[in-house]
Order: C-alpha cells, then structure tokens, then sequence
C-alpha cells in the first residue's frame, strides 16, 4: 500500500491571547477527518487508539502553540501525518529561551502577567510536551528564536517488547544503597543504559530509562531530566558530591549506589528485564 | 451523574445547553491553570467534569482539545459572550455556579463524583 502523507500548516501571531489554541483545534480537526475518511489513515492501528492518540497530540500542540503565542513574535505551526506517527514542528522568531534547563525545570516560567491570568504561565509546558509526546527536539538561538519538535507514535509500536519493573524492585533485587531521598519509587523503568560520556546518554539512552554509570558530578542530573531518567544507578561505589544529591532530589530523579562495577550491575540488569 | 443532578448539587444556571446532556460524569477534575488540566486529564476515556474559575476562551479550547463535555465556572463569574459561543460551536456545556471552587468541589465529591484518574509519569 502506498504510503500517503499529509501536511498542515497554521501561522502564529505572538501575544495573540484571543486565539490561543486555535491552530491546534483546527489542525485537529482536519487530522481527525483524514482518520475517518482516508483509507490510508483508516486502516492502521490508530482507529483503536484515535481518541488518546488526537488528545495526546492535541496536548502537544497546545502547549507548543501557547508558548509561541506568550514568547515569540510570530511562529509557523507544521503537522506531518502519516501512517505511523504524527509530527509536529514548531519554529517561531522571538528572544529563544536563555536557559533550556531552567525552561524543562518544572514551575519555571517566565510568561507574563496576561498569560498568568488566562490560566497559561505555569511553567509545565515543555515539561508537558516531554512527558507526553514519544520524541521532542528542542532548538533555541537567543535573540532569534526557537524551534520545537515533537512526535506521537502510533499507541502499539511504542510497547512492544519492553517490560515495566518498579524501581522499588530493581533496589531491592539488586541490593543498592538509596542516596537520595523523598523520591517515587512506585515509578517503572522499562529499559537500561550503561555510559560514562554523558553525550552518549544524550544521544542514545531511551527516555524514561534506567541509567548506570561511574560519573558522579552535578551534570549527571541534567542529563537525567533531559532524558526523563527516573533512577541513576552509580557503580563501584564512587562517592557522590552533597550538591548532586540535592540536585536530584529537587528534580525527583533517584540515586541508588552499587559496590559492583558496571558490567556486574548491567548483567543483573539484564537478567532483571529478562525475567519478567 | 447526570449534568442535571450537577446542576442540582452546586445550585448552578446553564449559561450554554448545547451538547450531550445525558452523558454520565464519574469524574472531575478543578484548576485554573490549563497547562495543569493538559497534563493530568492526558489518557481516560471517561467523560470528565472541568471546573475552573477561568471564563477565557481558553477553557473551552482546552476542554474541546481534552474531549471533556462540560465546564463549571465558579464563583459566579461573568462569562464573555465569545467563550460562550465558542462553548456553542463546539457542543461543550457552560454552566455557572456561585459557590467557590472548595465548595464546589466538597459537595460533588461528597455526592459521589471522583478526582480525575491520571497517571502519574
């Protein structure tokens, strides 16, 4: 069957606070007409998960479309639909965002009174986006402006073969010492990854993955709320400075310690998912 | 609970009647901030109650975008004529009540309706 994509795009006029959400309610609702009329869209899996996969979307561009209009000048709102996923692109030429951490740090906000006072400004937004969407690439250039990606995955690619454990479990089986505290540890990890360069984290560890490395300093947490890393299991029991203790427990990530080195604990791991 | 027994409870008027009426809410959800509301109500199919003190358009771009049926406005807040006819275009009933948003909250939840299920992620 051919593949068919679709393309919609909406412009976005900054402090326009009167149609805020009105790109993605349109978007929306073309999106929607291609699920019930077009054969293509039709027949894939979406028609079971439609309505979750339109809201989680919907959330997304919302958001997306809510930042251009509280930040930026003026924005460009980009749909790709096809058969697998659907994608959304969100550039916009405005101050860009000085500080790209402090912007995923939840409760950050730098909107202004207007946006505070229609409900928007919450500083949860691109958090939002993160949690939500499947992929997100975020690009700033201060002074010139920002540029958002992010995707929705069709419901059932997104769940084969992977196995939820509770990080609870993962201390207890794997006899770990618990540095930080007040943290969740009802949450559920489905995946590992194991490096030292924390580029490579960036690049190629899962989102919402378990992490285990030997680096210790305050970066690793950055990393971490970058990648929605849960729980960060250090090996061979390195020490770990008071500030990166702290850090992670403003930010809810876990730090769990191991006397064993880094192969030993990734072969536990390993067994760990395995089993399940 | 039915939107008529809302009505009752929170002693609330109709400000828009267009949309399903005899839908059955088990659950709500309150909040003034609508990135709030984006995130919690993310994954239930069940129909959910909104009740903000917002009177923007906003809330009922969030509530078309969440699939909720209806919104209650609290503290008996005048509600513009575009948030209502927006409200109108898209089927999403308005009501208005005078009690606070506590109160509101109390005596639904005591008449039996529930928090909002999310997930926590």
């Amino acid at each position: 069957m051919a593949e068919k994509i679709k393309i919609f795009q909406f412009p976005i006029k900054g402090s326009d606070f009167d149609h805020i959400g009105n790109a993605t309610i349109e978007t929306r609702k073309l999106v929607k007409i291609a699920f019930e009329k077009e054969e293509c869209f039709k027949n894939t899996s979406f028609s079971d998960s439609n309505r979750d996969f339109l809201r989680r979307f919907g959330i997304c561009a919302y958001e997306a479309e809510a930042n251009v209009i509280i930040h930026a000048h003026y924005g460009l709102f980009k749909t790709i639909l096809c058969c697998k996923k659907i994608k959304g692109e969100v550039i916009d030429r405005g101050p860009g965002i000085p500080s790209i951490l402090n912007a995923l740090t939840p409760g950050f906000s730098t909107a202004s009174e207007t946006a505070k006072s229609l409900g928007f400004g919450a500083g949860v937004g691109l958090n939002n986006i993160q949690k939500i969407a499947d992929f997100t690439m975020l690009h700033s250039e201060k002074g010139k402006g920002t540029s958002l990606q992010f995707e929705v995955w069709k419901a059932k690619d997104n769940e084969i073969g992977r196995i939820a454990m509770k990080i609870k479990q993962i201390i207890k089986v794997l006899k770990l010492e618990l540095v930080t505290k007040n943290v969740d540890m009802e949450k559920e990890v489905k995946s590992a990854y194991s490096c030292d360069l924390l580029s490579n984290v960036l690049a190629k560890a899962g989102n919402e993955s378990t992490w285990l490395t030997v680096q210790t300093n305050i970066n690793i947490i950055g990393v971490a709320t970058i990648k929605r890393i849960p729980i960060i299991i250090i090996a061979e029991n390195s020490t770990i400075p008071r500030q990166t203790i702290v850090k992670a427990e403003e930010n809810g990530i876990i730090i769990a310690k191991g006397k064993e080195d880094t192969f030993t604990i990734s072969g536990k791991l390993y067994e760990l998912f395995q089993k399940e | 609970m039915k939107i008529k027994t809302i009505i009752d409870i929170t002693k609330a008027e109709t400000l828009q009647k267009n949309g399903t009426t005899d839908i059955d809410i088990k659950y709500a959800f309150a909040a003034d901030l609508m990135s709030d509301t984006l995130f919690i109500i993310s994954r239930e199919e069940e129909p959910v109650l909104l009740i903000s003190g917002i009177t923007d358009q906003s809330v009922v771009r969030t509530a078309i975008i969440l699939d909720i049926p209806a919104v209650l406005v609290v503290r008996g807040k005048t509600v513009p004529q575009k948030t209502i006819e927006l409200a109108k275009e898209n089927n999403i009933i308005m009501l208005r009540t005078h009690y606070i948003m506590f109160v509101t909250c109390g005596l639904l939840y005591k008449e039996g309706l529930k928090g909002a299920p999310w997930q926590k992620r």
